[in-house]
């Protein structure tokens, strides 16, 4: 009884002896992981979009047969935290990342906060870092490991069209700026407050409303007394903000031009809920790539995503563009090292999912590393209850616009 | 200020003092009769927004029955808040205070959850604009205040039957009334049903202009606060009255000075205060222990 119980335990040793030997030599001859980090907040849609959008991608590039660099097969792991659009949790999601994870490569942030902030800890461990955010901050020559894709300097290409657009029109080259009161709100009103002053547009006013407004009939009747040739509603988000204050402006019968920066995402609601005439002639960005893409890889990301996720959301097309850069820059220098890839992506030019962008630098900020990137841009036009997308800028010229509307052509060498 | 912006405010004015009317009519009556604070009154108006949102949208069904919809889930649901929480916090104000508090919470939370924070929209009830020489009105906020005011007529003529006249006995003298064969108990019932379902009614009423999103009983309710300490606590004249200036005031002060319009509320608050501190037509309310 004794012996059979010893052989028994001998047995159960042999076997477990067997699958830890196996299992190491299964993992020997695995493929290498390539671990990306990532940081968004979690309770914005955009940040959960994102989040989808760089799973959706790791998972379609390993089936593909994953990344090679230098002959090493590597599986691409995105590791993804929340960084709840605070300094505070920004920072503590990227020393996780960086002192945990042992990440070296950042993408896809959006919001300036944690972007800063990831910077204090990325920039000393040398981590590659690309992504978004309004501030200027991040363009400050001190840091040697941030780009920046996309980029809110470089966006003024479209909105120069638009002011064409409307002076095409007859309307008079007077707006009112409406934005919501806080950092990104007050950062465009700044921003596109150099834009008009340089392209002879008269500001009649500048509002502000705290994020979660619902009721826009204040600001409405106070654009109408005032009367401007159009609004500039900068970053008003899409949804139901976009919507209310189309409603509102509608209801008091201002009859001038409208930009929604975000109409794109919401005008079939505004036409279905408030009528076609409510944004009849206003103008917007645009981020349906299954509008305007034909390259088949782009139509195809977009179904796999439609398919994997059953819904199809374009609020975050544009904040994946640090992706396709990062994949850019490591197919160019085919090195996963952060100082080969910083010397790739200088003047680098990609396709993204959104636009295809390329990084300049920014002699403004005295920086001549190419750590911002412009892309080209889509807009549109809403025209007999339709958003009829418009030719697409080209980079060159976005650039050139941007430049000049900032009144910077000396300091980018372009008088 | 030209004559059609004098206009166009006047109409923006009435709209949210309309509303304002509703909900915190709801809210004096509550407090009034029951000497309750309802801090969830802000969540009966977000639901009655959802309800009307389900009823038009989802189920396809008439304007007008999604008002009645509104106004009787939100008159039950009150019931079951009095009847099943209330009812056992009713011996300690600050313990009943803090119920409706959770409550409130509760809600708002289990309404993120299930609708997410996306808006519903719901499909204008009467399209259109009415255009009067420079002034343009929609035709659902003209709505808002034809309902708005009906509301408010109906409330008054109900309050002179014979259980509205019960209600504002037991207001005045909970015993006495108890005397003339008053059930406190099942007019505490009927006020919270009405109390809740007027702040449904309102939400109803305010959908199709402003839509349902999960944080607007909050942002309600601290305008309800200010329309009950200016217009008198238990005061519904007061209210009435409160909320209607309170709405005139946001509306052409904002034309004046801007953002800075709900500081000149505050502004107006403080003197009136000091003034009469029962409010515009209330008297100080005594809390129980």
């Amino acid at each position: 009884m004794k012996k059979l119980l010893v052989l028994k335990v001998m047995g159960l040793a042999l076997i477990l002896l067997a699958l830890m030997v196996f299992s190491s030599v299964a993992v020997a001859g695995s493929d290498k992981t390539l671990k990306i980090g990532n940081t968004v907040p979690m309770k914005a849609k955009e940040g959960i979009q994102i989040k989808k959008w760089l799973e959706l991608l790791a998972e379609r590039l390993n089936q593909d047969g994953g990344l090679v660099v230098k002959g090493v097969k590597y599986n691409v792991q995105i590791i993804s935290y929340d960084d709840d659009y605070s300094a505070d949790t920004g920072r503590a999601a990227a020393e996780r990342l960086i002192y945990q994870d042992k990440v070296k490569h950042i993408i896809c942030q959006w919001g300036s906060a944690p972007i800063v902030a990831t910077l204090m800890i990325a920039e000393p461990n040398k981590v590659l870092q690309i992504g978004n955010g309004m501030t200027e901050k991040t363009m400050e020559t001190q840091w040697n490991y941030y780009y920046r894709t996309p980029s809110l300097f470089w966006i003024n290409g479209q909105q120069v069209e638009w002011v064409e657009e409307f002076k095409k029109r007859g309307l008079p080259m007077s707006v009112v700026m409406i934005n919501p009161d806080d950092v990104t709100g007050r950062g465009a009103t700044k921003k596109n407050e150099m834009l008009f002053n340089n392209i002879g547009v008269k500001i009649l006013d500048q509002l502000f409303y705290k994020r979660g407004t619902t009721d826009y009939t204040p600001f409405a009747t106070k654009i109408k007394s005032l009367n401007p040739g159009f609004v500039d509603t900068g970053t008003t988000i899409g949804g139901a903000p976009t919507l209310l204050l189309a409603k509102a402006l509608y209801d008091v019968g201002y009859k001038g031009g409208k930009f929604f920066n975000n109409m794109a995402d919401t005008w079939k609601e505004i036409v279905d809920k408030v009528g076609a005439e409510a944004i009849e002639g206003a103008v917007g960005g645009f981020k349906d790539p299954r509008e305007y893409r034909t390259e088949k890889w782009a139509l195809e990301l977009c179904d796999a995503y439609e398919k994997k996720y059953g819904v199809w959301e374009t609020d975050s097309v544009n904040w994946i563009n640090g992706w396709f850069a990062l994949m850019a820059a490591i197919k160019k220098a085919d090195s996963l090292d952060p100082d080969d890839l910083t010397r790739a992506l200088d003047g680098l030019k990609f396709p993204g999912l959104y636009v295809n962008s390329k990084f300049v630098s920014r002699p403004d900020m005295n920086n001549p590393r190419t750590c911002d990137a412009v892309g080209q841009q889509i807009w549109g036009k809403m025209t007999n209850g339709k958003f009829r997308v418009m030719p697409i800028i080209s980079i060159e010229e976005n650039y050139k616009q941007s430049v000049v509307s900032y009144g910077l052509e000396k300091a980018f060498g372009l008088q | 200020m030209d004559l059609s912006l004098f206009f166009q405010c006047l109409v923006n004015g009435l709209a949210l003092g309309g509303i304002y009317a509703l909900v915190a009519s709801g809210f004096t009556l509550v407090l009034g009769t029951m000497r309750i604070f309802n801090f969830a009154q802000g969540e009966f108006y977000m639901l009655g927004a959802f309800v009307t949102f389900g009823v038009c949208e989802v189920l396809n069904l008439n304007y007008f029955a999604a008002l009645v919809g509104a106004f009787l889930t939100m008159a039950l649901l009150g019931v079951i808040l009095q009847r099943f929480v209330i009812r056992y916090t009713y011996g300690g104000f600050f313990h009943t205070v803090l119920a409706t508090i959770a409550f409130s919470m509760i809600v708002q939370q289990t309404a993120v959850i299930t609708f997410g924070k996306t808006d519903r929209f719901i499909s204008p009830v009467v399209k259109g604009r009415m255009q009067i020489g420079e002034v343009i009105v929609s035709n659902d906020k003209l709505l808002l205040i034809f309902l708005g005011a009906a509301l408010i007529i109906l409330l008054y003529y109900f309050m002179k039957l014979k259980v509205g006249k019960a209600m504002r006995a037991v207001t005045e003298d909970q015993e006495v009334a108890g005397l003339q064969g008053i059930n406190s108990r099942r007019i505490f019932t009927i006020t919270m049903a009405l109390g809740c379902g007027l702040a449904g009614i309102a939400g109803a009423v305010i959908a199709p202009v402003l839509g349902a999103t999960a944080g607007m009983g909050h942002g309600i309710f601290i305008k309800i606060l200010l329309v009950i300490i200016i217009g008198g606590m238990g005061s519904m004249p007061g209210a009435l009255l409160a909320a209607l200036l309170i709405g005139l005031i946001e509306s052409f002060g904002y034309q004046f000075i801007g953002g800075y319009n709900e500081l000149l509320l505050l502004c107006c608050l403080m003197p009136l205060l000091f003034l009469r501190p029962g409010g515009l037509l209330g008297r100080p309310l005594a809390i129980p222990e």
